[in-house]
């Protein structure tokens, strides 16, 4: 392993894997201090292996990179990255969007990322995978599966398969976007009480076809297939960006030479953003579903990273990290309030009884990877 | 303990910022612009109909000869893989290579290449260069500014849990021919080269991996996170010969 490259759980475009409440500075703030040790054991590891394989073993442990990437904004945020957590490389993806010179968007997406409200980004059901993800809801996409849809023929044609993993309906996996899904699902659902079909019919006709569609800007840019109706998963921290840059422009804001941002719209810090995004996906979550068990042990876990996440904020404030840290802290004692009053001792109501959901709860958000 | 490389690490430019892959197109075409300028970037194997439709058209752009890989030829996925790899590796060298001898004036590419980088000190080595007058000097510095130009890594990301095992028609794929392993043989039968490449004991790539139960599809992969396995290819980096 010659690189980690870490991720916000929910600050960052496409597939969102969210942690249980473990926010950015935490994480990266565990990787450099623990940085030394990761690699001595992946030295002693793999010292071991090329031994029993009777090769030759490096002298000295091979470098590592930490690399990091989810909703920086600011050249401030990129040093901070470096400087304070030793990360090797900052990725800048959303911003990035904004420089067709060298990302592959097409015009016409281009300028529905720039019309974007926050709204229009939302944190979807849209994927097959069940994975929650930043979808741009007025994307042509979205558009052509909502048309799909008041046609009365729901999902897509499937013309790739790259997630299709449902055996509900057929021996071998189709995807849950698929036309052919929703016709079997439509047909099994024939006689099930009307609450429950249009549960089921509603969650899939959300899934977009996303291996067809998020190809799209790439086949118009190159002039593959001009009808394609591109679908876009940018994370909630582009809709900071409003203008076309050019790349000069992008790597001069990168470095701080430049700035590419609107003047008049205040940005909040990428670590409040981030906090911000976890509060309310914590809120939906917590909502969505009878608390279980499983619920109740995931929500200590979340509302300890929080509390956890709280402390290092404060504490970057008072290592003199932040610009305007007045402002931060008065962002940053709003949203704590908010999270206190979200996990303020709920009254009990005669549907508060657990019930026993667990084995078919989905409403869980998914593990990270690591 | 002999000829291991330090570093074992390709080199990296002074860029400390990278471009990230976006969805499974965003970012496939964009070594081409930024990876000659030091930049880092991801091509994102998920799609091999998109990375072979690129290719075609990428092809007749640059010149090359395009010889078209079907769906249902042999091997298929890792073939497109590695011929869209090359492609882009062919390229981006070629480009390098012009941004090298290019003159060190206003608008050329090797002046664009040193204005993008952070102060580093070869910033300010390039930046002494206008209070350099003698010939002699000047083309001495010229030529080490020259080899000091570090190419950005051309990255690929295969999501390792997308590993379907069925064509579209429903049919089980050979062995070997899930998505993910077909990708993962794809980039390293490229030309874009791993950290493997400074393995000790130079050998040829045989890349022949069983798809564990792990990362086989199941419906339970649908619900299980995706992660995507990261592999950093540096593009010019010494040969060590190992196909």
């Amino acid at each position: 392993m010659s690189e980690y490259r870490i991720e916000s759980g929910l600050n960052c475009g496409g597939h969102a894997f969210p942690t249980e409440g473990q926010l950015l500075g935490p994480v990266l703030d565990e990787f450099r201090a623990s940085r030394h040790e990761l690699q001595q054991k992946l030295y002693a590891t793999y010292s071991a292996a090329l031994n029993a394989l009777n090769r030759p073993v490096p002298a000295l442990p091979p470098r590592i990179r930490v690399t990091v990437q989810g909703g920086v904004g600011t050249a401030r945020e990129q040093q901070l990255l470096r400087d304070r957590y030793g990360v090797d490389s900052v990725g800048w993806g959303s911003a990035f969007l904004y420089c067709p010179e060298v990302i592959a968007i097409d015009d016409d997406t281009l300028n529905r990322l720039l019309a974007a409200t926050r709204t229009d980004l939302q944190l979807s059901n849209s994927s097959p995978l069940g994975v929650p993800f930043w979808n741009l809801m007025t994307s042509k996409g979205e558009e052509a599966r909502r048309a799909r849809i008041a046609s009365g023929k729901s999902g897509s044609a499937c013309p790739r398969g790259i997630v299709a993993f449902d055996t509900e309906f057929s021996p071998y996996p189709i995807c849950t976007a698929s036309r052919r899904y929703h016709k079997k699902l439509t047909e099994s659902l024939k006689d099930a009480p009307a609450e429950r079909r249009q549960l089921r019919l509603a969650n899939a006709e959300a899934k977009s076809c996303l291996c067809g569609d998020l190809a799209g800007s790439a086949q118009i840019r190159l002039g593959i297939d001009l009808e394609a109706t591109p679908l876009i998963c940018p994370g909630p921290n582009s809709l900071y960006f409003r203008r076309v840059a050019s790349f000069n422009e992008m790597v001069g804001h990168v470095y701080g030479r430049n700035s590419v941002l609107p003047e008049n719209v205040e940005r909040p810090h990428m670590f409040l953003n981030e906090l911000e995004i976890y509060i309310a996906y914590f809120d939906k979550e917590r909502r969505e579903g009878p608390m279980t068990n499983v619920r109740q042990k995931w929500a200590e876990r979340y509302k300890q990273g929080l509390e956890t996440a709280l402390i290092h904020l404060r504490r970057l404030v008072a290592e003199g990290w932040i610009a305007n840290g007045d402002d931060f802290l008065a962002t940053l004692s709003r949203l704590e309030a908010q999270f206190r009053s979200l996990i303020a001792p709920v009254r009990t109501s005669p549907n508060s009884q657990p019930e026993s959901h667990s084995s078919t709860d989905t409403s869980l958000p998914e593990a990270v990877a690591t | 303990m002999s000829n291991w490389p330090l570093h074992a690490q390709p080199l990296q430019s002074e860029h400390t910022f990278h471009i990230p892959v976006m969805g499974t197109g965003f970012t496939n075409t964009t070594a081409l612009a930024v990876a000659p300028l030091g930049v880092s970037s991801v091509i994102a194997l998920a799609d091999d109909t998109l990375l072979e439709q690129q290719r075609s058209v990428l092809s007749r752009t640059f010149g090359v000869e395009y010889l078209p890989i079907e769906t249902k030829d042999d091997d298929a996925r890792a073939r497109r893989t590695r011929a869209y790899l090359d492609l882009i590796a062919d390229e981006v060298e070629r480009r390098v290579a012009q941004l090298r001898s290019s003159p060190f004036e206003a608008g050329s590419p090797i002046q664009r290449y040193f204005e993008l980088l952070p102060e580093t000190a070869t910033k300010a080595k390039w930046r002494s260069l206008s209070d350099v007058t003698d010939p002699a000097v000047r083309m001495r510095v010229e030529s080490e500014l020259r080899a000091a130009v570090i190419p950005g890594q051309i990255e690929v990301n295969i999501m390792t849990k997308l590993d379907g095992a069925f064509t579209l028609a429903g049919v089980p794929k050979p062995a070997n021919q899930s998505d993910a392993v077909a990708s993962l043989r794809g980039f390293a039968m490229s030309k874009l080269r791993s950290i493997r490449d400074c393995l000790p004991v130079p050998r040829r790539w045989s890349v022949s991996m069983r798809t564990s139960p792990a990362y086989s599809t199941s419906a339970s992969a649908s619900r299980s996170a995706t992660f995507a396995l990261h592999t950093s290819r540096p593009l010019c980096w010494p040969r060590r010969g190992c196909g």
